[in-house]
Parts: structure tokens; C-alpha cells; sequence
């Protein structure tokens, strides 16, 4: 069977066809094409028509009258749109011109960067002109890196290595940061939340060093759709943005199917894992031989998805080593075999997390799978786009989770395909963030009185690391005193740099990988099983103080699942008003968390096999949060009833959250008070996950009551009859008749 | 909260409402007791003050047994095989200066400080160290531009680790204060390089206080061991006690003379290698291997010889020393040498491999070669049963070169018969 005959099946075949929710077909897009400017160089011409380039899209000819404006731009472009041109051909166009001049090229990961200066050396070479790109990682070999300093035109590399290899060491990189034209920012909607507020302090750094140097770059982003990408780079990047958002590509035929896992108990409104439903999909094309992509949530999710499709294809053509996982924590050349086997149709399946989403290059496959909503509509778009890159049909299928999110997107398809909800936030301003970045900038250069940073004047934060004996305060600038190297005790990617490293004791020891230290509670707390490349793993030890965590291969049928007990105070308060009966608020809270203990959990079926306690400290977390307090006599409803009712509207509200945010789920989070020691009121925290807040909080509270009403919404249209994982929670967790209690608190708030 | 009871709980996750009792910066009331107790100058510059330390040894100074001056009697052809370079042949240390570097770390990029530099240079036979020292981070530029100046008067610079350490760091330094660098276009001889060639086999470590101690009878007293060095200055900056930091001013101008110590000592080596005070034991291969480059085969061969019965380079040295004869189309020593190789284990398979192409291509006795070949195939079996690991691609390799060997063994052997015939 080919693709065709399989979609045909799909809507043919009763047992799959009921479960369709929404069936887009996304017809074939004609292309808006715009010729050559003049001012292009006949060079890069003639080697964009040999590589069969002969018009420009629309939007890349706009992103090239910009910057040559010389305008900072944000392209907004969907997978395969051409838009690596649209930095491209400013950057070539101008180094033509210009022997002295320099860009950088940041992208997201290390494979991206890879991907992208082969493409770029492509028409490099077809110019053969002596234009040097280079990429600068963690990779490139020491004995290389003088050369990629002095002569490289184009720097390719990535936020991490900027904030490591080079800003701190901007003396050698005299030529580059001297002449620095553009920087090119890809993928710049992966840069929110913590990592988005981190890259953007390294900008108001590199922004500094420019300074220095003299030079004063135009920046050039590329964003997926979301709700805000203009104001995003703004944020990110600190420069008044250009949006071309007018995509003149043409795209092949998509088939879009929302398939939702039929109801298996109604009364507790559950239903058939989606996991099981990806798999039974994602057989029916495998095992037709239809290259797919199946995506999954988690990292354990992808070892249990991979687990499952292994079984199944062993004794099938290709057998078990024709499924593989990608994902983060399995190594760099790991992970290249993976991409080059998909290229070559060696590998016919891939289980993957996120990690895939992005442009590295794996080939054009028929087939995309989503297993659980992505959390994010710019990533469903992105993973669906893994499918048919170029003009040929292709189909992508979202399986629904019983989450309420999935379900809320399941059933809304319009906040699918229709305008985004969703925006990238940062806070480049949280302090924890800010002042790590403070440090990284005066062991670059010192800070002089009074000069600003990020458009603040941050004399506070100086004289605090004066007194914390970290900068010294003389002659009028702030300067470095200590030994250590800055840069290299703050990650980027996480809001601590303590990673737990993952050793394997089952013969002699082997590093086989690392949990970052907000997670390791969860994951690999003692006798958890941890699962890695298809392969469980129990934890014998965890050394906490010194980060470690001691497996050993195990073979059995569960998997584990953390329970977490906290605690909120609140500190301050930033914002407050009063609507209608209720009170919001935002502001700082210290949150206290204590794993407890964990589930074991059976494969296939999910029953709960067991508990076990977990015997780990406390971790508390300074951080912001949105909260909204309620009248006690709301709704006429007793206290217990009230407590019934809040539980199950933080649950929903916090599990819906992320369509506006462009978060993870679990990157807010919420917790109830029946008599709050703050406002003395019945009241619903929602907390940013991350130590200092990234913007989440601050957000809600601004979104009035659009939260409120798209979580009554959720309640109202849930089928289930007394609170189900999919609205409130099961009632177990809430308590029988949460979902009335819910409803009638958001009644008695809300005028409407 | 306030900002600062924030950024506290923020960063250290205490409150210890630290606050700061460190003596202000801008007082300049300790400079008359640094004066005195560093014997220290404040000097002016256009741009500031900065401090200076000066010392001279005179002419007769000994340090490590060695008299300083005696660096102006090594010959221009000794110091090409220091420095393993003959540009370094007019080098003159009469306009050359030794200069090391205290830092606020080891981890450089651009917050790392050098704020004692010290240079050593001669003026006539006297040896001078003049010390900048930076008594707080505004009085670098004054600094900087002091060292500009001096090094105006000199062409070479010899430091130890100032390659990859002390002329980066200094360089950034100029770069960061926009002052012209000095330092790019001197002359560098470092000794670190010249070490390592020469002692690396013989010392655990080259290390300036290794050497000190192995090899120059150096003893330091009163020294602050260099880990300790940022720390203590630190401590400096806020307390303005010049006590502490006297040992720096020690340590750094210990550093400088053991530098003038050591090349003495490295051209003695080079100059009179089997002099038993000079030389020892490893020291012979790395010798050979530097004369080798330095096409000094004689002196080369010599030292090799003298390697060969020392233990841990002895596989080397006789590898190395049959390279050269054959690279010298001295065939018979080095076939002699092989032999011995062959009879005695060292390097065996090689040994072999090279007797074989003797015989096979020079020789043209294909008997022979074959047989040796033939010795080495069993030998590389012999050694798989024994290591229990593939040696596949050696295998591989004396197979398809026995194979060529008879293959010629037969050609020649026909045209024997042929020529006999006629």
C-alpha cells in the first residue's frame, strides 16, 4: 500500500475513521515569485541560477530590500519556505562587497549549525570566491579555531559557544567583532522562556563588545508562526524589528487529520492512551514500508513508544534496527548515525522528541506523527512539516492526549488553524538571569559608572557584587576580582548548571547520560527506572550532593512516576486589581517542593503496581506568580465544596495555560489555598516553574479574564460525567462534583 | 524586599546581610607603607601612576650555581638547538628581556589581570629585574604603557609558558586599555618549549619549580606556591596590607632568574652532552632527536647510542638511531642494529619490516627477505594468541608483501635461468 491507499483506509476504516475529528486538507500553494534586484551581486546571480535559482520569493526579496535598508528584520516563515536565503543573500551580497566584512550565524543546536554551512559553502563554492564559513562549536578542533578567528567571514555557532568560547576571549576575535555587519538569529521562537531570556543577555553582552569594537550590526531572525514574533526579536535582540511575515513559497498538498482515542470509560472520561493509538498508526505505515516520523512528548515517552514499535517490527524486513530514537541525552555521533540512516532510507522509522522538530536535515518522509499534543502550535506545525518538506502529498496526524490542552486543541481546531494564540515570552530582566550575565559582562569588559544594561541602569546589582567580593569598584569602573571563569558556571539552557550525571554500573561504569537537576527528582530518584536508547535502567544510587546517579540494566514491565508535595509563601507584590468578585495579583513567591514518592507504573495497561517513598531534600524556588483570589461565600458553596471546585479550575487553567504562553506544560505550575495566609481568601497560584520567573506570570495576569473563560469552556464541553483527566482532574485527586463546584466559582467571578 | 536583600537571597541563598567593610578604594593613604615594606617607587605616567619594583644582581650573582652573566658565552649554534629553530642564531641577550607574569587566574580570557610584571634584562654584565606592579585595577594603563616604553629598548623576549600564557594575556591586556601592543612583533624564546624537548623523558614534570629542583639545585625559601597567588592579591586589593604580597615579588623574580639558570643549563647540555653534570640517562634520546632535526647527525648517532641502554627510551632510541642510519645510507649499522632489535625484542615486527625491504630492495636477495618476512608473520601470530586482539591490517600488510617478495623471487629466478642459458 502506498501513502494514498493508507490515508484512504484511515477515513475508510470504521474503528479509526469515528475517531477523526478534523480532516485539513491543505491544498498545493502556488509560489509569489519577485526577480533579482539590481543591487545583487552578478556573482551570486549566476550561482543561484546554477544551482536552479532564478526568481526570488516574495518574502525573500523583501527581507533583501530591508536589510539593505539596513533595517533588523524578522522573517516569519512555515518548514521549507527558503528561508536560509533570506539571510543568506544580504550576508553573501555584502561580504561580496566588502572583503573585511563579517556575520554571525546563531542557531539553536549544534546539528542545526552543521546542516546550515553546508548549504551555505554549496553556493560558496559554486561562486568560487574566497568567502570562509566556519563553524565554531564545542567540535571544532583547537588547532583550528586561530584560523576560524582571523579569517572566517562567517562564523556559524550557537548561544552556548558565543557565551563561552567567545565573548569571553573577544580580544582574539578583534577582526571579527571590528567589522561585524549582521548577525543572523534562526529559529529565534526557540528562543523564549529561560533560554530566551538568557540569549538575551548574552546579546546586551555581545551589544557591549560591539560597542568596544566599534561595529553595529543589523540582525537578521527567522521565527515559526506565533502570536508575537516581532516582539519577541525585539526583546531578544533589544533593536526595533521589521516583520516580514508574507510567506511566497509554494507547498505541496498536506493532509492535517486531529484524531482523537475513543472514550474507554466514560463516567471517569478516559481515554485509550495515545500512545497506544500513535503506535497502532504509526505500524499501519510502517509496516506498508512509509517512511515515519513519530513524535512523543517526553523523553520517556519516546523510549516506550520505541520500545513498543521495535517489538513489533523485529521480525518484520529491517527488523528491530529499522525503528530508532533521537533525543536529547543520547550522544553527538549517536544521534548523527540516526540522521544519516533516515537521509538514506536505511532507518524507516524515528521516534523522537522534540529534538527533531527543527531544520536538521533527515530527508523528506512521508509520514509525521504526533503523539500528544506538542505543547505548542508553532511546534505542531513545525513537527507536521517533517512530512513531504517539498512539494509532494503528505499527511500529518495529531493523536490527542487526554489532557485538557490536547483535548481543548482536538476540539477548537480554529486556535490550530487559525491566527496564534501563542507567545514567546522572556524575561531578560529576572534577576537570577541578569545578574549571571552581569557577571559574564565585567569579566569581558569592565563596567564604567552608570552605563546601562539592557537599558537599565545597574548600579544596585554592581555595588551587590562588590560587596559579594566578586567585582572591584575603582577609578570610577567595576572590574572582575575572581578567579573563576564566569561564563562557564552559568548554562544557558536551564535555570542551574547542575546536571546529574548518569552513570551505568551493569559492567565496570559508563557515563551513558545527564538529567538536569530540576528534573532528577522525578526521573532518577533511587529505584526509579530510567529509561535510555529502548533500555531500562534502575537506579541503585543517587548521590545527591555529588550529582551522580549509579544504574543497572533491568528488564522489567513498569515504568515509574514521581509525586511531588508543595508548599507557596508569597514575598512581594508587583501588580494587583480587583475585578468584578475576584482579586488578581502578581508578584515574587518562595515555592518549596518535596518529592514523596513514587507509582509504579505497567506497561500497556498503565495500572499502578506499587508504591515506593522517595527520600530527597526539599528544593525551594524564588520565583513569580500569578495569583487570583475569590470570595469565601462564592457560588454559596461550603468550604470543602470550594476546595473541590479550585482544585479542579487551577487544574485546568494551568493545563490550558500553554496555549497562550508557548510553554511546556510543566513549566507552570499551580497550587490551591483554601484560606491563603496572603490574601485570607480562597485563592489559585500559578506559578513560572523556572527560579526568578520568565514572564509566564506576568502574562496571565495581563490575559483578564480570557483564562478564566476558555477554561469554563473546557468544563462545559467535557463528556465526562464528574471531573476527568481532561477537565478538572480525576476525582479522585479533586474530589466528586468539582466539576459543578468549578463552574459555579467561575459564575460567581465573571460578570459575563 | 529590596533589590539587594533580593539579589542575597537570590544568588548566595542566605541573608547574611554582608556588608561590605572593605577599605575604600580611592585612599591612597597606604602607599608610603607599600613603599617601604615592597621597597616599591610609585612611578608617573600620562597615563596614572602605577608602582615599580627594581633590583640588580650584580655581574658575580649566582643563581643555582650558575653565574647569571654566563648566558652571553653560549655560541649562536647552541642556541639554534635550544630553540631547535636557527632563526634564534642571533639572538642576543643583550637586547633581549625575561619577563613572567602574576595573574588573577589561570583561566584566561579577557577578566584575567597580570598585575605584577616582571622583566629581567642585563645592562652590561649587571642583571636588573624591574618589577610594574598594579596596586589596583586603575593603575594598569599606566602600567602597560611603563612596560611599552622599556621593551622599546630590547628585540627578544625569553619567557617560560609566555607562548600560550603570559604574551596572550598581556596582549589582551593592551587591547582592552587601547594601547598599541608592544609584544607582537619581539622576538619569543620559550623556554618551556626548549624544556620539554630536552628533559620531558628523564622529569615527571618540566615545570619551572621541577626544574628548579632536579636540575638547577635550586631551593626557594620564603616562596608562596603559585596556586595561592590570586587569592592573595585579592585580599590585597581589599586590605591594602603589602605583607602578604611581598612572597609575589619573590616568587616572580625567582621565576625570572631561574630562567637565566636554565638556559645556561640547556646550552650546557647541548654544548658538552656527556659531561655527567650536564646530561643523564633519557635526556640522550630527546638530545638525538633535536640534534637529528637540526641535520647534526653526528652528535645525533652518539647520544642515540648512549639512549640505547636506557630504560624507557630504549625502543625509541633504537628505532630512531636504525632510522637514521638508513636515512644516512648507513646500511650495515643500521641492518647490524635491526638484527639486534630482532634477537632482543625491542620493536621486533618493525625491525623486521625494515630488514625485510633491506634485503628485499637494496640487497635483492629475496631469499633472505622472504625468510625474514615470512619470521615476521609468525611473530605477529605468535603475538595475537598472546594480546588475544585482532591484528588483522599488520596480517594483511607482511602477507601481501611475501607474496610480492616471491612473486619477484621467481622473476628473478627465471631470468637466471634465462641469462644462464644464453
Amino acid at each position: 500500500m502506498n501513502l494514498e491507499q493508507i490515508m484512504d483506509m484511515l477515513k475508510t476504516q470504521e474503528r479509526l475513521a469515528k475517531n477523526i475529528t478534523h480532516w485539513a486538507v491543505i491544498p498545493e500553494k502556488p509560489g509569489e515569485y519577485e526577480a533579482f534586484p539590481e543591487y545583487l551581486s552578478p556573482k551570486l546571480i549566476s550561482a543561484l541560477k546554477k544551482k536552479g535559482i532564478h526568481r526570488l520569493y516574495s518574502h525573500q526579496r523583501r527581507a533583501l530590500d530591508e536589510v539593505m535598508a539596513n533595517n533588523d528584520i524578522t522573517v516569519v516563515t512555515p518548514t521549507a519556505s527558503g528561508k536560509s536565503l533570506c539571510y543568506n543573500l544580504p550576508v553573501l551580497n555584502a561580504i561580496l562587497a566588502d572583503k573585511n566584512a563579517r556575520a554571525i550565524y546563531l542557531f539553536p543546536t549544534k546539528a542545526l549549525s552543521q546542516d546550515q554551512v553546508s548549504e551555505l559553502m554549496d553556493i560558496v563554492d559554486e561562486m568560487e570566491e574566497d568567502i570562509k564559513t566556519f563553524t565554531y562549536d564545542g567540535d571544532t578542533p583547537v588547532n583550528a579555531r586561530v584560523a576560524i578567528r582571523k579569517d572566517g567571514h562567517i562564523v556559524v555557532t550557537n548561544p552556548d559557544m558565543l557565551h563561552t568560547g567567545i565573548l569571553p576571549h573577544h580580544t582574539k576575535w578583534m577582526k571579527l567583532f571590528t567589522n561585524l555587519k549582521y548577525i543572523v538569529i534562526d529559529e529565534i521562537h526557540i528562543y523564549r522562556g529561560i533560554f530566551g531570556s538568557h540569549t538575551a543577555n548574552l546579546l546586551r553582552r555581545l551589544h557591549r563588545i560591539c560597542k568596544f569594537y566599534g561595529s553595529n550590526p543589523i540582525f537578521i531572525c527567522c521565527s515559526a508562526t506565533i502570536a508575537n514574533p516581532r516582539e519577541l526579536s525585539e526583546k531578544i535582540t533589544q533593536k526595533p524589528m521589521v516583520l516580514i511575515d508574507q510567506n511566497g513559497a509554494p507547498a505541496g498538498e498536506k493532509n492535517i487529520i486531529f484524531y482523537n482515542p475513543p472514550v474507554v470509560n466514560r463516567q471517569l472520561g478516559i481515554r485509550r492512551s495515545s500512545l497506544l493509538e500513535a503506535k497502532t498508526i504509526a505500524l499501519g505505515f510502517l509496516k506498508n514500508r512509509v517512511q515515519t516520523i513519530t513524535f512523543a512528548r517526553s523523553r520517556l515517552a519516546v523510549e516506550v513508544m520505541l520500545t513498543y514499535l521495535q517489538e513489533e517490527m523485529k521480525n518484520l524486513h529491517g527488523g528491530r534496527n529499522s525503528i530508532r530514537g533521537y533525543r536529547g541525552g543520547y550522544l553527538p555521533k549517536e544521534r548523527r548515525a540516526i540522521e544519516k540512516g533516515l537521509r538514506e532510507g536505511k532507518i524507516l522509522g524515528v521516534v523522537s522528541t522534540n529534538a527533531l522538530e527543527l531544520g536538521i536535515d533527515i530527508g523528506n518522509l512521508d509520514v509525521s506523527i504526533i503523539t500528544g499534543y506538542p505543547g505548542s502550535v508553532a511546534s505542531t506545525w513545525q513537527q507536521a512539516g517533517r512530512a513531504g518538506r517539498r512539494s509532494s502529498v503528505s499527511a500529518s496526524i495529531l493523536v490527542a492526549s487526554s489532557s485538557p490542552l490536547d483535548q481543548f486543541i482536538i476540539n477548537h481546531p480554529e486556535y490550530f488553524f487559525e491566527a496564534s494564540p501563542e507567545h514567546g515570552l522572556i524575561n531578560p530582566d529576572n534577576l537570577y538571569i541578569l545578574v549571571s550575565h552581569i557577571k559574564c559582562a565585567a569579566f569581558e569588559l569592565p563596567f564604567s559608572d552608570g552605563e546601562i544594561f539592557g537599558g537599565e541602569n545597574i548600579d544596585e546589582i554592581l555595588a551587590f557584587l562588590e560587596g559579594e567580593r566578586i567585582l572591584r569598584h575603582v577609578g570610577g569602573r567595576w572590574h572582575w576580582m575572581a578567579e573563576s571563569f564566569p561564563a562557564e558556571e552559568i548554562s544557558l539552557r536551564s535555570a542551574s548548571m547542575e546536571n546529574f550525571v548518569i552513570t551505568d554500573i551493569t559492567e565496570g561504569a559508563k557515563v551513558i547520560g545527564e538529567v538536569d537537576r530540576s528534573s532528577a527528582p522525578m526521573l532518577i530518584h533511587e529505584e526509579a527506572i530510567y529509561i535510555h536508547a529502548g533500555q531500562q535502567y534502575q537506579v541503585e544510587k543517587l548521590d545527591y550532593e555529588e550529582k551522580k546517579a549509579y544504574v543497572r540494566k533491568v528488564d522489567v514491565d513498569y515504568y515509574t512516576d514521581a509525586n511531588f508535595a508543595v508548599e507557596i509563601k508569597v514575598l512581594d507584590v508587583f501588580r494587583q486589581k480587583a475585578d468584578n468578585n475576584q482579586q488578581n495579583y502578581m508578584g515574587e513567591v518562595m515555592v518549596t517542593s518535596l518529592a514523596t514518592m513514587f507509582k509504579k507504573i505497567k506497561f500497556f495497561t498503565h495500572e499502578n503496581l506499587g508504591f515506593g517513598p522517595i527520600h530527597l531534600p526539599p528544593e525551594e524556588m524564588h520565583t513569580t506568580a500569578y495569583w487570583l483570589s475569590i470570595p469565601e461565600n462564592t457560588g454559596d458553596l461550603s468550604r470543602d465544596e470550594i476546595e473541590s471546585g479550585l482544585l479542579g479550575l487551577c487544574n485546568v487553567m494551568v493545563n490550558i495555560a500553554p496555549l497562550y504562553l508557548m510553554c511546556d506544560p510543566r513549566d507552570v505550575r499551580g497550587v490551591v489555598q483554601i484560606k491563603s495566609p496572603f490574601t485570607q481568601k480562597p485563592t489559585i497560584y500559578i506559578y513560572d516553574n523556572f527560579p526568578g520567573g520568565v514572564g509566564f506570570s506576568e502574562k496571565l495576569y495581563d490575559m483578564e479574564d480570557q483564562l478564566l473563560k476558555a477554561a469554563r469552556q473546557v468544563i462545559m464541553e467535557c463528556d465526562c460525567e464528574d471531573g476527568c483527566p481532561s477537565c478538572v482532574g480525576p476525582y479522585e485527586e479533586v474530589g466528586h462534583g468539582s466539576k459543578t463546584f468549578a463552574l459555579k466559582i467561575i459564575k460567581g467571578v465573571l460578570s459575563d | 524586599m529590596n533589590l539587594s536583600e533580593k539579589l542575597r537571597t537570590f544568588i548566595s541563598g542566605k541573608h547574611t546581610g554582608n556588608i561590605n567593610t572593605d577599605g575604600h578604594a580611592e585612599d591612597k593613604d597606604h602607599y608610603p607603607v607599600m613603599e617601604k615594606i615592597l621597597e616599591a617607587t610609585m612611578v608617573n605616567t600620562p597615563l596614572g601612576e602605577h608602582f615599580v619594583v627594581e633590583k640588580t644582581y650584580k655581574s658575580c650573582y649566582m643563581h643555582g650555581e650558575i653565574k647569571l652573566d654566563s648566558v652571553f658565552n653560549i655560541s649562536p649554534e647552541i642556541l639554534k638547538l635550544i630553540a631547535k629553530n636557527s632563526v634564534f642564531e642571533s639572538l642576543d641577550f643583550s637586547r633581549a628581556v625575561f619577563i613572567d607574569t602574576e595573574t588573577t587566574g589561570l583561566a584566561g580570557g579577557t577578566g584575567t589581570l597580570a598585575f605584577l610584571i616582571g622583566v629581567g634584562f642585563f645592562e652590561g654584565n649587571d642583571f636588573k629585574i624591574t618589577q610594574y606592579f598594579i596596586s589596583d585595577y586603575d593603575e594598569e594603563a599606566a602600567a602597560l604603557y611603563s612596560l611599552s616604553g622599556l621593551l622599546k629598548n630590547f628585540d627578544s623576549m625569553v619567557s617560560f609558558n609566555g607562548k600560550s600564557f603570559d604574551i596572550p594575556l598581556l596582549s589582551t591586556r593592551y587591547m582592552l586599555n587601547r594601547i598599541e601592543n608592544p609584544l607582537e612583533k619581539t622576538f619569543h624564546l620559550d623556554l618551556l618549549a626548549c624544556a620539554r624537548r630536552l628533559y620531558r623523558e628523564r622529569l615527571e614534570s618540566v615545570s619551572l619549580s621541577s626544574l628548579e629542583t632536579n636540575l638547577l639545585s635550586l631551593e626557594r625559601e620564603g616562596d608562596i606556591p603559585g596556586y595561592e597567588i590570586p587569592s592573595v592579591y585579592f585580599k590585597f586589593l581589599r586590605d591594602k596590607n603589602p605583607y602578604p604580597i611581598k612572597p609575589i615579588f619573590y616568587h616572580n623574580r625567582m621565576d625570572i632568574l631561574s630562567m637565566v639558570t636554565l638556559t645556561v643549563n640547556m646550552a650546557k647540555s647541548f654544548k658538552a652532552p656527556f659531561d655527567s653534570r650536564n646530561c643523564a640517562n633519557q635526556d640522550y634520546y630527546c638530545l638525538g632527536r633535536v640534534f637529528e632535526d637540526m641535520r647534526m647527525f653526528e652528535q645525533s648517532i652518539k647520544c642515540y647510542q648512549k639512549a640505547l641502554n636506557v630504560s624507557g627510551v630504549r625502543k625509541r632510541s633504537y628505532t630512531q638511531l636504525s632510522l637514521l642510519y638508513k636515512r644516512l645510507d648507513h646500511w650495515q649499522e643500521a641492518e647490524s642494529l635491526w638484527i639486534d632489535m630482532a634477537k632482543s625484542n625491542i620493536n621486533t615486527i618493525f625491525a623486521l619490516v625494515e630488514l625485510a625491504k633491506y634485503y628485499e630492495h637494496k640487497l635483492k636477495d629475496y631469499d633472505k627477505a622472504a625468510q625474514i618476512t615470512q619470521k615476521a608473520l609468525e611473530t605477529v601470530y605468535k603475538k595475537r594468541t598472546l594480546v588475544g586482539y585482532s591484528l588483522k591490517d599488520e596480517i594483511a600488510e607482511l602477507k601481501k608483501r611475501l607474496e610480492r617478495i616471491k612473486r619477484k623471487r621467481e622473476k628473478h629466478q627465471s631470468q637466471s635461468i634465462i641469462e644462464e642459458a644464453y
